[in-house]
C-alpha cells in the first residue's frame, strides 16, 4: 500500500498575467486543481517613474503622472495636482472644479466599462465583450470632444483646467447620458441576470468585510465587500463637494453582501449609472466663471519655485482610491519628494484570500475581478514539487480553461 | 464609536502624548478648494512612540492605511504613515499623517503588519527603495528585480542612490 503523499504543487503565473495586458507573477501553490496559496510578485513594468519626478519640477511632472497608467491617466493628474496646489496654497476657481468632477466620472465610465468587456472575455462571452466596448466608444468620442484627446487628456494643471467646457461640448455630453441611460438596463440585464455568469462568479473569490478593512482595500473591491468607503463620499474634493455621491454596496441590486466576483460585477456596473447621474448633476449645477485661477506657465513656476511644504492629493479613481504625496522645497526647481499610491497598489493584498478554493480554470476571473492596473499572461509554468518538473501552460491554455469551465457550467 | 473632528482628534492625541509630540498640528487646505474645507492632522513623533500613537488610534476606529511615504532628509529618513479614520461617512472622514524620523546609521523601524496586515507591501517597499530596516518583516523584494545591485536604494539622494550608470533613460 503506497503511504499518502500530500500532494501540492507550486504554480507560478506570469510575469505576464491572464486577464489584462500587463505584467504581474502569482506563484499558485494548488492541490490537484483547488488553490490553497498564493503569492504576489510585482514590479515587472517598474518604471521608476518617482525617481523621475524627483528630477523634474512640477509642471513637467503633470505629464509624467498622467503618463502612469493608460486606462485612467486622469486620476494621477488630479491627484498630484492637488497635492500640489495643497503645498503651494494655488487656489481653484469654482468652474474648474466642476469640470474636474465631469472629466473623471467620464473616465469612470470608460474604465468600468472596458473593465466589464475583458470580464465577459475571460468567462468566454466574447459577444458580451465586444458590447461592452461599443458602447465603451461614446464616451471615449465624447472625452475626445470635450478634452482632445481618448486617453491622456492633458486637462489639469495648478489652479485649475485647460479647457472649458462650451455650450457644443455640453451637448455632446447631454447625447452621452441619454445614450447611456437608454443603454444601461440591458447592459445590467446581459451581466447580472445570465445564469451562466452567475453560476461562474457567485461564491468564487470572497473578500470578507474583515479581510477588505484589515487587507486596506480600497475601491470597488471594498465596496462589493460591504465596507461602505469613496473618497468622493468620505472626504469630498473639488465638484464632488456639491454633487450628491453615495457609495455604492452590492446589496442596491441584490439585497445582501456576499464579497465575491459577482458583486464586484455589480458595484461597477452600478458605478457607471452613478457615474452618469453625477455628470448630469454637475452640468447643471456648474456656475460660469475662470477655469483656471493663473493661466501664465511662467508665473506658476515662480509661485512653485517659492513654496514650501507638504502636500496630500486623494482622487476616487475607478480602482479606488488614489493618493500622492509630494514635498516641496522653496528655492528648488525640482520635487523634493513624490510617492503615489496607485489603487491596485492598495488592493494587492486582496488576492491571496480571493483565491482560496478556487480553481486553475477561475485564475483568469478572479485576477481581473479587482481591475488589476498591471498585467496580462502570456506563460503559465506548472512546478511540481516533489519532482521538481515544470509544465509550462502558455496565456491560451489558461484562457481555454477557463472558457471550458464556462461551457461546461452551460450544458449542464 | 465617536466620530472626532481632526482638532478634537489632535487635542486628544496631544492629551496622551503631550511633550512626546515632536510636531503638531492640523493643516487646511481651505485655499485651494471649496468650502468646508479639508482639514488633516500632521503629527510627528519619535520612533519608539510610533506603534503606541498608532494602537492609540485603533481605539477610535480601524485605520485605513493609504501608504507610507519617505523622504530623505540628509542624515534622517522621514517616513510619513498616512492613515485614514472614521470611513465611510460624507465630511468626516480624518487623514492622519505620522512623521517618524529614522538615522541613517540605524535605520529600524518596527513593522506594524501585527496591527495593520494590509502594511506589508507598502513596508516591503520602503525597505528596497528607501533602504529603511523595517523589523519583523520578511528581507525580501517587491518591486524591484530580485538581481537589483544591493546596498543601491532609488530614492535615496546619498552615495547609496543609484548611480548614473544604473539611471540611463529617466533623467
Amino acid at each position: 500500500m503506497a503511504e499518502h503523499i500530500n500532494v501540492s504543487y507550486n504554480v507560478p503565473v506570469g510575469p505576464i498575467h491572464p486577464a489584462l495586458k500587463e505584467p504581474v507573477n502569482l506563484t499558485f501553490e494548488v492541490e490537484g486543481e483547488r488553490i490553497v496559496d498564493v503569492k504576489v510578485k510585482p514590479g515587472w513594468n517598474h518604471r521608476g517613474i518617482e525617481f523621475m519626478g524627483m528630477e523634474r519640477n512640477p509642471i513637467q511632472v503633470i505629464h509624467l503622472a498622467e503618463r502612469i497608467c493608460g486606462i485612467c491617466s486622469f486620476v494621477h493628474a488630479i491627484s498630484f495636482v492637488q497635492a500640489v496646489e495643497e503645498a503651494a496654497g494655488i487656489p481653484v476657481p469654482e468652474r474648474a472644479l466642476y469640470i474636474r468632477a465631469i472629466v473623471g466620472e467620464m473616465e469612470r465610465i470608460h474604465s468600468h466599462l472596458l473593465w466589464a468587456g475583458v470580464a465577459a472575455h475571460e468567462l468566454g462571452f466574447d459577444t458580451l465583450l465586444h458590447y461592452s466596448w461599443q458602447l465603451r466608444e461614446k464616451v471615449m468620442d465624447v472625452l475626445e470632444i470635450v478634452t482632445g484627446n481618448r486617453v491622456n487628456y492633458g486637462m489639469m494643471v495648478f489652479g485649475g483646467v485647460r479647457r472649458d467646457i462650451t455650450p457644443e461640448r455640453e451637448k455632446a455630453l447631454f447625447d452621452m447620458i441619454n445614450y447611456y441611460r437608454r443603454n444601461s438596463d440591458r447592459l445590467k440585464e446581459l451581466f447580472l441576470e445570465d445564469p451562466t455568469v452567475k453560476l461562474r462568479t457567485r461564491g468564487y473569490g470572497i473578500l470578507t468585510y474583515d479581510e477588505a478593512l484589515k487587507l486596506c482595500a480600497v475601491g470597488p473591491t471594498a465596496r462589493a465587500s460591504g465596507l461602505a468607503i469613496d473618497v468622493r463620499h468620505d472626504e469630498p474634493y473639488a465638484g464632488y463637494k456639491y454633487l450628491n455621491v453615495e457609495p455604492i454596496l452590492p446589496d442596491a441590486y441584490t439585497g445582501e453582501v456576499i464579497g465575491d466576483l459577482y458583486d464586484r460585477f455589480v458595484v461597477r456596473l452600478l458605478e457607471v449609472d452613478q457615474s452618469v447621474d453625477i455628470i448630469e448633476e454637475a452640468l447643471e449645477k456648474i456656475p460660469e466663471g475662470e477655469i483656471t485661477s493663473e493661466p501664465k506657465l511662467p508665473k506658476l513656476m515662480v509661485t512653485l519655485k517659492k513654496a514650501e511644504g507638504d502636500g496630500f492629493g486623494r482622487h476616487e479613481a475607478p480602482r479606488g482610491e488614489v493618493v500622492h504625496f509630494v514635498r516641496l522645497k522653496a528655492g528648488k526647481d525640482n520635487l523634493d519628494s513624490w510617492k503615489v499610491r496607485a489603487s491596485t497598489y492598495g488592493n494587492l493584498m486582496t488576492w491571496p484570500p480571493m483565491f482560496k478554493d478556487t480553481q486553475i480554470a477561475d485564475i483568469p476571473i478572479v485576477v481581473a475581478s479587482i481591475d488589476p492596473c498591471i498585467g496580462c499572461m502570456d506563460r503559465v509554468t506548472v512546478v511540481n514539487r516533489r519532482t521538481k518538473t515544470e509544465n509550462v501552460l502558455v496565456y491560451d491554455d489558461l484562457h481555454r480553461l477557463s472558457v471550458e469551465k464556462t461551457r461546461r457550467l452551460q450544458r449542464k | 464609536m465617536d466620530v472626532l473632528s481632526a482638532d478634537e482628534l489632535l487635542e486628544k492625541i496631544q492629551q496622551k502624548f503631550g511633550e512626546r509630540l515632536k510636531e503638531a498640528e492640523v493643516k487646511e487646505r481651505a485655499m485651494t478648494d471649496a468650502p468646508p474645507p479639508i482639514r488633516r492632522v500632521w503629527v510627528r513623533v519619535d520612533r519608539e512612540d510610533f506603534r503606541e500613537l498608532l494602537k492609540f488610534l485603533m481605539e477610535f476606529d480601524f485605520p485605513h492605511l493609504a501608504v507610507a511615504s519617505a523622504a530623505d532628509m540628509g542624515d534622517e529618513i522621514e517616513l510619513i504613515y498616512h492613515i485614514s479614520l472614521f470611513q465611510g461617512k460624507r465630511f468626516k472622514e480624518v487623514y492622519v499623517n505620522i512623521k517618524v524620523r529614522v538615522p541613517k546609521s540605524d535605520p529600524k523601524i518596527p513593522t506594524i503588519t501585527d496591527l495593520i496586515p494590509g502594511a506589508l507591501s507598502t513596508e516591503l517597499e520602503k525597505q528596497e527603495m528607501m533602504g529603511v530596516d523595517v523589523v519583523g518583516i520578511p528581507k525580501e523584494k517587491l518591486f524591484l528585480p530580485w538581481d537589483f545591485p544591493e546596498g543601491v536604494y532609488p530614492w535615496r539622494r546619498d552615495e547609496t542612490g543609484p548611480k548614473d550608470d544604473v539611471v540611463k533613460y529617466v533623467r
